[in-house]
């Protein structure tokens, strides 16, 4: 017997939504499986209070509306298009009709005030990290799975930089290295942020992993601030950039026992300089302050990548509270950021 | 939002509400698109990686590894769980690296792979995750994301909440807090969550706006019980 339908499948078998193929496979099941049909049962018992309503063309946006039991004042938009719209998935016409009704309407505006906060309520869940023990025991199954099979010399060299570096990594002698979340006391490495940057939100979330050897902080701007100075699309706005991105940075300008990050202003080089250096100085200063909290970073050196090259502007120590000397921070600014 | 309160008015109430989830992402959101420069996409990566490159599998692995293990972990609810579980999906994906369909997107096969997994898990076991007591610990997690000047009203206002988000999303049936997760945590677009799901955008559509229902009620009700 093929395996017990899940409750969406089953949902969907009722709506009709599954694809013929599937639907066959579904059907054959529950020829079978005295579960499934009950499961089946259960919800068809639901359904069949709407039965009523039940029409043989597929669901408008208000019958589906009606069948969630819903009343709906004329004119005013669904539950769902609302849930659409603040997706960004509702078609262009229907946003703008959407839109001009928002206009009128306190009730729908209040209604996606709500799906709104919804949304938000999920910011609060931090990123979670998986101990270095799993990545150790995926790699090497991994690495069992493949074998030695030798690979073209083309791969060998684009790769080359994640490839045996060692590095030296310094912690605060006054924190005890029992407190080091993701185990860093283990690894000696300085340690590359890359930002991709240009907003001023606060709350820049930083997690760490590492890229080989190398650990790797994930960090980002979350998006844009009040003061938008350029239209960026919203791909661009995504907050993790995954991989180390450098293969310009010499090991030998790598400082020993400091963090290096890597500023990226490449998504923001039509800026005047001294609004880049606004844009981002906020929410950089957050990620240091998560940096030092989280990882125990003495101090930081500061790389600006900039039309694709790299190159290290200056170094920011902390202060005892782990907030980022801004003096230090000030004077990269004034120095640097008129240059790009 | 600094009343103490815990769950209760997280939001400020002038409506800025809206500037604020615009200005916001999901922070599990990978950047795809920008590794062309030094050759390392997805597409070449696992070009490579057919060939049998090694080192091509750690790219891929550190690249995703990340949103894979929090969503196994939203979806089980349980550290050790979610790394077995993220192992298993990276070595499906390894397993079946010669023979996926290329047309289609790697990181849509591998959301794939790690969604069901989840999925064949939770079925196995009973339906409710099991939260283990560490997971709510001080140290962790929660300070992802939390300003430099964190007064401790903001940080206990904010542990309580991820609480409250947590037991509620718990309590909804499995696809709903599957599409939940998508959508809010990993900010994927409803034709990348009809393609993991496999059904069609319409029953995304429909079962988001569910789930985004029955996620209010339930975390009304975790509301309620924290503020007895």
């Amino acid at each position: 017997m093929t395996d017990c339908i899940s409750e969406l499948e089953i949902s969907l078998y009722i709506d009709d939504e599954l694809a013929p193929k599937r639907k066959k496979q579904v059907e054959k099941h529950l020829a079978s499986c005295p579960e499934c049909s009950k499961l089946l049962k259960e919800y068809e018992s639901s359904s069949h209070l709407f039965d009523s309503l039940k029409s043989v063309a597929p669901l408008s946006d208000l019958e589906a509306e009606i069948k969630e039991g819903r009343e709906l004042k004329a004119g005013c938009s669904s539950e769902k298009d609302i849930s659409m719209y603040i997706d960004g998935e509702l078609s262009p016409k229907a946003t703008r009709a959407l839109k001009s009704h928002l206009a009128r309407c306190d009730d729908c505006r209040l209604k996606i005030e709500e799906l709104k906060s919804a949304s938000i309520l999920f910011r609060a869940l931090g990123l979670e990290i998986p101990s270095m023990e799993m990545d150790k025991n995926i790699i090497a199954q991994a690495n069992e799975m493949l074998g030695s099979k030798s690979f073209p010399a083309r791969e060998a060299a684009s790769l080359a930089e994640f490839s045996g570096r060692s590095f030296v990594f310094k912690k605060l002698g006054t924190i005890a290295a029992a407190a080091a979340v993701v185990g860093l006391v283990a690894l000696k490495a300085p340690v590359k942020v890359v930002f991709n940057s240009f907003g001023g939100y606060r709350n820049l979330p930083v997690a760490m992993s590492s890229v080989g050897n190398v650990p790797v902080f994930y960090a980002g701007d979350v998006g844009i601030g009040k003061k938008k100075p350029v239209d960026v699309p919203p791909d661009a706005a995504s907050s993790l950039d995954a991989v180390l991105v450098s293969s310009q940075i010499e090991k030998k300008d790598l400082k020993p026992g400091s963090a290096n990050i890597v500023l990226r202003f490449d998504d923001i080089s039509d800026l005047e300089p001294n609004e880049q250096g606004k844009a981002i100085s906020r929410d950089v200063i957050d990620a240091f302050g998560t940096i030092y909290k989280k990882y125990k970073v003495e101090e930081v050196t500061i790389w600006i990548k900039t039309k694709g090259t790299e190159k290290p502007i200056g170094v920011i120590s902390f202060d005892r509270y782990g907030k980022p000397i801004e003096r230090d921070w000030q004077s990269i600014q004034e120095k640097e950021f008129s240059k790009i | 939002m600094r009343n103490g309160q815990g769950v209760k008015s997280r939001l400020p109430s002038d409506g800025s509400t809206s500037a604020e989830l615009a200005a916001t992402v999901p922070i599990l959101r990978v950047n795809r698109n920008d590794h062309s420069r030094e050759g390392l996409t997805d597409t070449n990566l696992v070009a490579s990686l057919r060939a049998g490159n090694s080192k091509a599998f750690e790219v891929l692995f550190y690249r995703y590894r990340i949103p894979i293990f929090n969503l196994a972990y939203r979806m089980v609810g349980n550290k050790e769980e979610a790394q077995d579980l993220t192992q298993e999906t990276f070595i499906k994906v390894l397993k079946g690296i010669e023979t996926y369909d290329s047309e289609r997107s790697f990181f849509s096969w591998l959301y794939k792979v790690a969604t069901n997994v989840c999925l064949d898990h939770i079925r196995k076991q009973n339906r409710q995750p099991k939260r283990s007591n560490e997971e709510m610990s001080i140290d962790g997690n929660i300070e992802v994301g939390m300003t430099v000047v964190d007064s401790s009203v903001e940080f206990i206002d904010r542990k309580v909440t991820q609480e409250a988000v947590t037991k509620a999303l718990d309590m909804l049936p499995e696809h709903y807090r599957l599409i939940l997760i998508l959508r809010e945590l990993h900010g994927l677009k409803y034709s990348e969550i009809a393609e993991i799901m496999d059904v069609s955008i319409y029953s995304v559509q429909t079962t988001l706006f569910r789930a985004r229902k029955l996620f209010k009620k339930e975390y009304k009700k975790v509301e309620e019980l924290f503020n007895d």
